[in-house]
């Protein structure tokens, strides 16, 4: 099947392509295999003959109910392809395939490092390499928030309320103080709205590739055009804050990388909640409302009102909920 | 009086499962199946014989005699041949492929086995088979099988080994197989694809991408995959 997808990328390549891909892409190719969680799914990385770094990425899917998926991703692309400040930033769509009942997105590879390998070789100069790596994030966002349109949505205080009461158990430790300081923050800063623009919708460090030319994003299935960024924001730090080894353990727990990324009196937690305070002064919110904006989408996770691509599965709500019970009880 | 009869539950039907591409089954995405094509499937499973069944292909299993029935995949042709590895009761250049997963140590300390099979391949036909590095006899005396020595076995056979992949699982349920023979692409997996899941495997990743292709690999490919093929010039 590989031979025929690449066939199919031989025999209709679009001509936007850029010209050293499409000669790369007639050389003669080979691919690693990368498998997916997902069943049904399979990832190419199709290497040219003697090259170090990959041409392309083909994404192929057998499922009708995930091949939605690969057709918005490949006009997310597109899309971000009109973005002048995107370049570089994101993979350039190659085409999209029907081979069988199967299809098949094909796309540039980014060059670099996935960040989530990166944190796994770091032996020294975390702190320096961790401050440049959310310094790159937000250059990142700011050159993707260029599609914004300057439309708003509200932080409900009394949705907020509604949904920590569904996520807390009010038994827990800390989650009757939590909930009341909340409605305290509420009625402080009102209806907060937060501008608009376009989400990744994943923004793991593992999709996240860094490089000399910076950061680039891949993996664009749960694109949306327009919606509030603080989900995105957020699921990036927690993730990142995961990721980094401790002397513990080089892969930590969840629950011990959400208190050492938020909780802990650190160089980690203080560069997070810096980059936190820093991307709600660029979206225009007031950075004193750091902590209830926090809780405010811990508690959209947890209920799957996140506007992220994975947040209405149950075991991501399941862990989103354990985070706020943890922030409650050790605040 | 007559009792009431009640209607029997209607069973339900689903539609069949798509295909898994990866996994055992994912090893047919590798072979240019062309329709009516006979695949000869040994120490398969039922997603393996789906996943070739649906390409057109004609899936034939050799079953051990003593397997018993319900470990037995479903397919039209099976063969149950008197000892397995053994003389495969098929005609010379009977099938255009074979896939073989998981090869035993019998398969490759006997050489008379591995003939066995490239007899009843078709000139141009390809084998993939899968070897393991820690494969051990139960007193441990067998040494380990190396990606060379599986290579040099097949090509002494009058088989050509187009690629070899290493086949890699990660702590994160990811799957790889590398195309070892490409040091480009060796060195990009162990550069950008890999996470380290502890810091020996991470100061040992950074050695190796700075490494050509050595021994070392084995302790991150445990399993390799052998793709060759039977030249059209063979004798059949």
């Amino acid at each position: 099947m590989l031979n025929a997808a690449l066939s199919a990328l031989h025999s209709d390549l679009p001509d936007t392509v850029p010209e050293h891909v499409a000669a790369t892409l007639q050389r003669p190719l080979t691919a690693i295999t990368l498998g997916s969680r997902w069943e049904g799914r399979i990832v190419w990385a199709v290497f040219a003959e003697r090259s170090r770094t990959p041409t392309a990425v083909l994404k192929l899917d057998t499922r009708p109910k995930y091949q939605p998926r690969l057709r918005k991703e490949h006009e997310a692309l597109h899309q971000l392809a009109q973005i002048p400040d995107m370049a570089d930033l994101a993979p350039a769509p190659l085409g999209l395939y029907s081979l069988g009942s199967a299809l098949m997105l094909a796309q540039t590879a980014q060059a670099g490092v996935p960040l989530h390998v990166q944190l796994s070789r770091r032996y020294w100069r975390r702190r320096q390499s961790a401050t440049r790596d959310h310094a790159r994030l937000r250059s990142w966002l700011a050159a993707l928030r260029t599609g914004t349109t300057g439309a708003t949505t509200p932080v409900d205080p009394e949705a907020v309320q509604q949904r920590l009461a569904i996520a807390l158990d009010r038994d827990s430790p800390g989650a009757a103080a939590l909930q009341d300081r909340m409605a305290e923050l509420g009625d402080e800063f009102g209806h907060l709205h937060v501008p608009t623009q376009p989400l990744h919708g994943d923004l793991d460090p593992s999709n996240c590739f860094t490089g000399r030319r910076g950061l680039s994003v891949v993996d664009w299935e749960g694109f949306t055009l327009q919606g509030p960024p603080l989900a995105e924001v957020l699921l990036f730090l927690n993730h990142y804050a995961r990721a980094v080894p401790t002397r513990d353990a080089w892969v930590p727990d969840p629950l011990v990388g959400f208190r050492n990324g938020f909780l802990a009196d650190g160089w980690l937690a203080r560069l997070t909640w810096g980059t936190w305070r820093a991307e709600l002064e660029q979206l225009g919110l007031p950075a004193e409302a750091a902590e209830y904006l926090l809780v405010a989408t811990l508690a959209d996770f947890a209920t799957g009102h996140a506007s992220t691509a994975h947040a209405h599965r149950k075991g991501s709500q399941r862990n989103w909920t354990e985070l706020l019970t943890l922030y409650a009880a050790e605040r | 009086m007559s009792t009431p009869t009640t209607a029997s539950p209607k069973k339900r039907t689903f539609p069949p499962p798509p295909p898994r591409l990866f996994g055992p089954r994912s090893l047919a995405s590798l072979l240019d199946l062309q329709p009516e094509d006979t695949v000869l499937l040994l120490r398969p499973d039922q997603q393996l014989v789906d996943s070739v069944a649906l390409r057109g292909a004609r899936p034939t299993l050799v079953v051990p005699p003593k397997t018993k029935k319900h470990n037995r995949p479903k397919a039209p042709h099976i063969l149950r041949p008197d000892t397995v590895p053994g003389p495969l009761p098929l005609d010379d250049a009977a099938v255009q492929h074979i896939i073989m997963p998981t090869a035993s140590l019998a398969w490759w300390r006997e050489p008379r086995w591995i003939d066995e099979l490239v007899r009843v391949l078709a000139p141009g036909g390809s084998l993939l088979i899968g070897a393991n590095h820690r494969l051990r006899t139960p007193w441990r005396r067998a040494t380990t099988l190396t990606s060379s020595g599986a290579r040099r076995r097949l090509t002494t056979a009058g088989l050509h080994v187009a690629h070899t992949y290493g086949v890699r699982s990660s702590l994160r349920e990811l799957r790889f197989l590398v195309p070892l023979d490409h040091p480009g692409a060796r060195r990009w997996f162990f550069t950008s694809a890999y996470p380290s899941p502890t810091a020996r495997h991470a100061r040992l990743t950074t050695l190796l991408t700075r490494l050509p292709r050595t021994g070392l690999d084995r302790a991150y490919f445990p399993q390799l995959l052998l793709h060759a093929q039977r030249p059209y010039d063979a004798p059949c």
